[in-house]
């Protein structure tokens, strides 16, 4: 398994006013621009993931001694003969500026949201390049059938919590909030 | 010898790693459970430790825990655990119950509470007693806030305390505390020894021993991994052989650690090893660092250097405004003037909520734990309550300033132990049951004594900052004289830091900035450390700046010059801002168009021939109703209806100062519902609808049914707006429309957020979905019409 901190990857604001749903607007750049500093500054990126052989029939994914009942995610991965289950986060300080900035105006916390979402995005696709190869996009549980309740899995798998200090809520979410699960096939 | 003899000798030798020594041995299920079915092997590995030459070592109990395991297992886990590590233990060795963290991350960005987690670790603790463990090793902890409830927890039970954190390669917790800031807060805990353990190998924390044999007075505990991990033929694998750890570990002990060991793929061989290499190293015994400090969940203050600002703006007295905020429950405007405050360089917050017919136990906590959310300074908690004080010092992640205790018997009984349990740096006030004293000797004796009574309870001088107390010129001429005389002696006689509320000074006299300036500037020049002040007044700054600048404590004018740049700009008139477009007023234009310098300019400008409520009417919500439109009619995007919507909350702060404190309003509850803690939706909500001048009750994220109903009732609204991001949290909603249902079956209830679709809406049978933040200002205006 191989656990790395890395250096912040550019966010992209074009990006960011995307996920703002600001359409053609562009008045609102440089808010973006300010909620990307302001996520730049506080984001801590880790990643985390490991290669594995894997299984599958129609209905099921088998990873070691992980069988996953989905019949898209095994349908993702027909042409695959392997994959990397990885996680990414882009730390907890995100959370503390989308916190503090909500309080102080809406937009802006729209802006670091959105740059935070954007931001795990880029940590992801730097992950794909470090694993090379052809691959299959990236497929995370609560996608098509794969069960969100895989999310336990996934977490001890990888060993989230001391590896890159992800945890999982009751309700079965990441938190820092602006991390991401997934499973990429290795073509 | 106990453990603790044992510590003060300089030296304590730990163990190593468990779950690769398991492993090893073919055993592949998760370590705690070896306690049920391998308990021999257990057994086995802590012997191996006592032979390479540990002192003391840490039972199998390190994931058990009842947010992992339920409670029988639990149970069934520590009896395992301990007869394993008690059939080992040796003559004159040791064992240590180990406590790990809960797996869970705390609020307010997880879904734990602090106390639940407090609970958790005290279920483990009081039930560890009976097999009778030397000390308690709280271990691998990432997070500040937790280590304090498992510190907390532990402190119950009399044992020594022992505290190993994560640190990255940045020297920070995954929660971002540095070093300064843990010992800031292990020392006010009264930890017995803390340090580092597992994530870096040892080269990396003998470096960071440095830091902490720089800041801390405590013994300092190493327990590095064997390297960095790799997979080896299916095996994790460590990079540092055991003579490597070994040569290392002799520099950790010569930069002061003290209590050594190893963690993640360490196993006897690197223990003997170390213990071998380290035998003729003189332990270094740590010295007593004299230091100050205030902290957050991410820095440390040291008092005495420069000095300091506290901002003083959190406090309801002579605040018509904040009154209302406390009375109307309004956490996000006290929390404004938190970041205000902020922003304007002050560099820890005074926070006091004390207001009679309020519950300020409660709304101390919480503006204390959402303070913490939103800003990172130290807060100062500022109280005459002690049960409110007590339960503020117990939730705040860090090392909190504590205002105040004075030489009052009652108050000083009162106060003294709650810093001795949980921590801080206390403010001393000089006056006790005869007043204030009128002379310079009278106050330093005062000071004299609440040192004397704070070393019964284990509170150091270092941790006690005095305020020889302000009092107004206006009714004696000489009080300024006096204060200034008590500070110099106070400081110099008894060698303790100093604070000041300057701004008393003035008191019944006119420009009372001017004043207030002046008296700083000869406050500071005087030795004061700390002043608790107006962060927004530009005359304190001015004389703070300016005196930093020409006495060398800013040597590089880096907090002159930005400053001085923001001051001159301040003096340039603002009015054209907002240039009016055709047929709009200069408000309008400025709200459309989402600027909020100008919104406040100009709302400013026409209070001088307009009514607040005529503004409000004629200018302020047509315009708003304007960017909704376009927004409903998919001209304006999202982040535009914001800026105008944050554009016309600046025109509201600016007219509200002059309108009638409001009653009667419409008002909704708002909540992100149970399990759920995605918040930004629901604030877009609320944001739109304040501007459409709804009153609204933020109930916050992850709010229990009970809680939305309670507040619903109480207010007798007559809208509840509930949001959900997840599919798995939707149950919840559903739950707390059925409960609204039955208990205020007279509220409408409005659902939004991301999985949320009409169909879904009819299911759970609420009132109406609504696809975003205009729609819901639309059904409001339906239900209240």
């Amino acid at each position: 398994m191989t656990a790395l901190s890395i250096p912040v990857p550019e966010i992209s604001v074009k990006e960011v006013l995307y996920y703002m749903r600001a359409g053609q607007d562009e008045s609102a750049r440089a808010i973006a621009e300010e909620g990307v500093s302001l996520v730049r500054r506080a984001a801590d990126c880790k990643i985390v993931y490991e290669r594995f052989p894997f299984s599958r029939t129609d209905d099921t994914v088998t990873i070691g001694s992980w069988t996953i009942c989905s019949k898209s995610l095994s349908a993702h991965l027909k042409e695959c003969r392997e994959v990397v289950v990885f996680g990414a986060t882009a730390g907890i300080g995100v959370d503390r500026v989308i916190t503090a900035s909500g309080n102080r105006s809406g937009a802006l916390s729209l802006a670091v949201d959105s740059a935070g979402g954007v931001l795990v995005e880029a940590v992801c696709d730097r992950l794909e390049e470090l694993i090379g190869g052809k691959r299959v996009f990236r497929y995370s549980p609560g996608y098509g059938d794969f069960p969100l309740s895989e999310q336990r899995e996934m977490a001890n798998l990888l060993k989230l919590e001391k590896t890159i200090g992800v945890t999982l809520t009751e309700g079965l979410m990441l938190r820092p909030t602006k991390s991401v699960t997934a499973i990429i096939g290795i073509l | 010898m106990t453990i603790l003899e044992k510590i003060k000798t300089g030296r304590l030798i730990l163990d190593g790693g468990m779950g690769s020594l398991l492993q090893a041995k073919g055993i592949t299920c998760p370590s705690e459970f070896a306690n049920l079915y391998h308990r021999d092997v257990v057994e086995e590995i802590h012997r191996s430790y006592y032979r390479a030459g540990s002192d003391a070592v840490s039972a199998n109990t390190f994931s058990v825990n009842p947010l992992r395991h339920d409670k029988e297992l639990c149970l069934q886990m520590l009896e395992g655990a301990f007869q394993a590590a008690n059939a080992a233990r040796e003559e004159g060795k040791y064992v240590l119950l180990d406590v790990g963290p809960t797996g869970k991350l705390l609020a307010p960005y997880g879904d734990l509470s602090f106390e639940d987690a407090y609970e958790s670790f005290l279920f483990v603790i009081e039930h560890s007693m009976q097999y009778r463990p030397d000390a308690v090793f709280i271990e691998t902890m990432n997070d500040s806030y937790e280590t304090k409830a498992a510190v907390l927890a532990a402190k119950e039970f009399g044992l020594p305390v022992f505290v190993g954190n994560v640190y990255d390669a940045s020297a920070k917790l995954m929660t971002g505390a540095d070093i300064p800031a843990m010992v800031a807060m292990l020392e006010g805990l009264k930890v017995d020894a803390f340090g580092l353990n597992c994530s870096l190998g040892p080269e990396q924390m003998s470096e960071l021993v440095k830091t902490f044999a720089e800041y801390s007075s405590t013994p300092i505990l190493v327990k590095p991994n064997a390297g960095l991990p790799r997979e080896e033929g299916g095996k994790t694998v460590y990079d540092v052989s055991a003579d490597d750890f070994a040569e290392r570990m002799a520099e950790a002990v010569k930069n002061g650690g003290n209590l050594i060991g190893g963690c993640c793929g360490t196993t006897p061989d690197f223990i003997k090893k170390t213990v071998e290499k380290i035998a003729d190293i003189v332990p270094v015994l740590p010295t007593k660092k004299h230091k100050t400090l205030v902290s957050s969940y991410t820095h440390a203050l040291e008092i005495g250097k420069i000095p300091l600002l506290v901002g003083e703006r959190i406090n309801p007295t002579g605040k018509k405004r904040f009154k209302q905020a406390l009375r109307e429950n309004d956490v996000a405007y006290i929390l404004n003037e938190g970041t205000a405050q902020e922003e304007r360089g002050a560099h820890i917050l005074d926070v006091n909520v004390g207001l009679p017919e309020i519950d300020e136990v409660e709304m101390l906590d919480t503006v204390v734990c959402q303070l913490q959310a939103v800003t990172d300074l130290p807060l100062q908690i500022d109280t005459v309550h002690p049960g409110a004080m007590e339960r503020a010092l117990r939730h705040y992640n860090g090392k909190p300033l504590v205002n105040s205790v004075d030489g009052k018997q009652e108050s000083l009984d009162a106060i003294l132990p709650l810093v001795g349990k949980y921590g801080g740096t206390l403010i001393c006030l000089t006056m006790d049951e005869k007043g204030i004293p009128t002379t310079a000797e009278g106050r330093a004796e005062i000071a004299r004594k609440i040192i004397r009574e704070a070393e019964k309870y284990g509170i150091d001088r270092d941790e006690l900052i005095f305020d020889p107390l302000t009092l107004t010129v206006s009714s004696d001429a000489n009080a300024g004289r006096v204060t200034l005389d008590s500070l110099t002696r106070i400081k110099e006689e008894l060698g303790v830091k100093t604070s000041l509320g300057v701004s008393n000074v003035s008191f019944g006299l006119p420009a009372r900035e001017m004043l207030n300036g002046a008296f700083f500037l000869l406050a500071l020049e005087h030795g004061l450390d700390l002043a608790i002040m107006n962060p927004l007044s530009d005359e304190m700054l001015k004389s703070y700046r300016t005196y930093l600048a020409l006495t060398g404590k800013d040597a590089d004018f880096s907090g002159y010059i930005p400053f001085a740049e923001t001051h001159a700009t301040s003096l340039v008139p603002t009015g054209k801002t907002a240039m009016a477009e055709e047929g709009k007023t200069p408000l309008e234009h400025a709200i459309v168009k989402g600027l909020k310098d100008g919104a406040h300019a100009e709302a400013q400008r026409l209070l001088q021939t307009k009514e607040p409520l005529q503004i409000i009417d004629e200018v302020i919500i047509p315009a708003l109703n304007a960017v909704g439109k376009g927004f409903e009619e998919k001209r304006v995007y999202l982040p535009q209806l914001l800026m105008s919507a944050d554009a016309a909350k600046e025109a509201f702060s600016a007219i509200k100062q002059a309108l009638p404190p409001s009653e009667g309003k419409d008002k909704i509850v708002l909540a992100t519902v149970k399990g759920d803690i995605h918040d930004i939706g629901k604030n877009i909500v609320r944001v739109l609808l304040e501007n459409f001048g709804f009153s609204v009750i933020d109930l916050g994220k992850d709010v229990s049914p009970e809680k939305i109903v309670q507040a619903t009732v109480e207010h007798q609204c007559k809208l509840v707006g509930l949001s959900a991001l997840m599919t798995t949290t939707v149950p919840y909603m559903a739950e707390t429309i059925a409960l609204l249902r039955e208990q205020a079956p007279f509220a409408k209830v409005v659902v939004g957020g991301a999985v949320l679709t009409q169909e879904y809406a009819d299911k759970i049978g609420a009132d109406r979905y609504c696809a975003d933040a205009m729609a819901t200002v639309r059904y409001a205006q339906e239900v209240f019409a």
